[in-house]
């Protein structure tokens, strides 16, 4: 029979194997997808302030669809699928879209200025990402922390705060791509 | 504890299948770093034992064989892993 230390052995290789069959677990095209969306709907603000809202009520929900179908073509190709990964990553990114959709009668009431409430809606996306960051990709709490400090500098900058913030913004998301895609060790398709 | 569990690569197969819904032939070589044909002959025991299930389609026309644990199969994990958990802790408290 094998020694309690060979056991142990035995468990920490097993550790490791699943580290590593969790690795690189969403594609390249997802960041590059909402490294795109970002960077339109945050320069929207600054030169195209009317439609900001429309642009996501329209992008958000497909941008979400999209990311469900880029997930699981990405599965089906690295041949690995994970119901209970996929329903998770969802579940959390539908509760961030709901509580924005449930904040914006306090900018149509008149309740919270436009430019005030799309700050909130920007810190309530920061902390998503953040939280993404810790209980689903390691990558994303870098971009919800660069988010925040994006937050934060739209109260200094006087002038295209939000395309430069974006700009910044999408670039995180995908360098975050990239290096989730060679963690993986497996190609995009 | 499950003899066919005993050997690491079994046991391997058995905690990646549980831990997702099926996994590929090729996935699962990437990651245990098996040959095809010590892979094959460790998944067609596991089969045989009732604890694997077996799906085959073709993509991007070419075969692909899916993965995954039956019920059997999760409750022998569980019972192995509960068996060696306790033979670890045995272990341990004999050397204080």
């Amino acid at each position: 029979m094998a020694s309690s230390k060979q056991l142990t052995n035995d468990l920490e290789y097993l550790g490791a194997l699943l580290r590593k069959s969790e690795r690189g677990g969403s594609p390249f095209m997802i960041y590059a997808l909402w490294a795109v969306l970002v960077l339109v709907g945050f320069s929207m603000v600054d030169f195209a302030p009317h439609r900001v809202g429309l642009f996501w009520f329209i992008a958000g929900p497909l941008g979400g669809v999209a990311s469900a179908i880029l997930g699981h073509r990405y599965g089906l190709t690295i041949g690995q699928l994970n119901r209970e990964d996929g329903l998770r990553h969802l579940w959390h990114w539908f509760g961030i879209m709901l509580a924005i959709l449930l904040a914006v009668p306090l900018g149509v009431s008149g309740a919270i200025a436009w430019p005030v409430l799309s700050r909130v809606f920007l810190l309530i996306v920061a902390l998503a990402y953040f939280l993404a960051g810790v209980h689903l990709e390691r990558p994303l709490k870098w971009v919800g922390l660069l988010m925040m400090a994006g937050y934060v500098s739209l109260f200094f900058i006087p002038a295209y705060g939000w395309t430069l913030v974006g700009i910044l913004v999408s670039l995180s998301l995908v360098v975050s791509g990239w290096v989730e895609r060679r963690r993986g060790g497996t190609p995009d398709r | 504890m499950e003899r066919i569990l005993e050997h690491r690569s079994r046991l391997a197969l058995c905690v990646l299948l549980n831990r997702n819904d099926c996994m590929s032939f090729s996935r699962l070589k990437g990651l245990l770093e098996e040959t095809d044909g010590s892979l094959g002959a460790h998944l067609l025991k596991l089969e045989k034992e009732g604890y694997l299930s077996v799906r085959k389609e073709f993509r991007d026309r070419k075969p692909v064989t899916w993965y995954s644990l039956t019920k059997r199969g999760k409750e022998a994990l569980d019972s192995h892993l509960g068996s060696l958990s306790r033979l670890i802790r045995q272990g341990s408290g004999g050397r204080s």
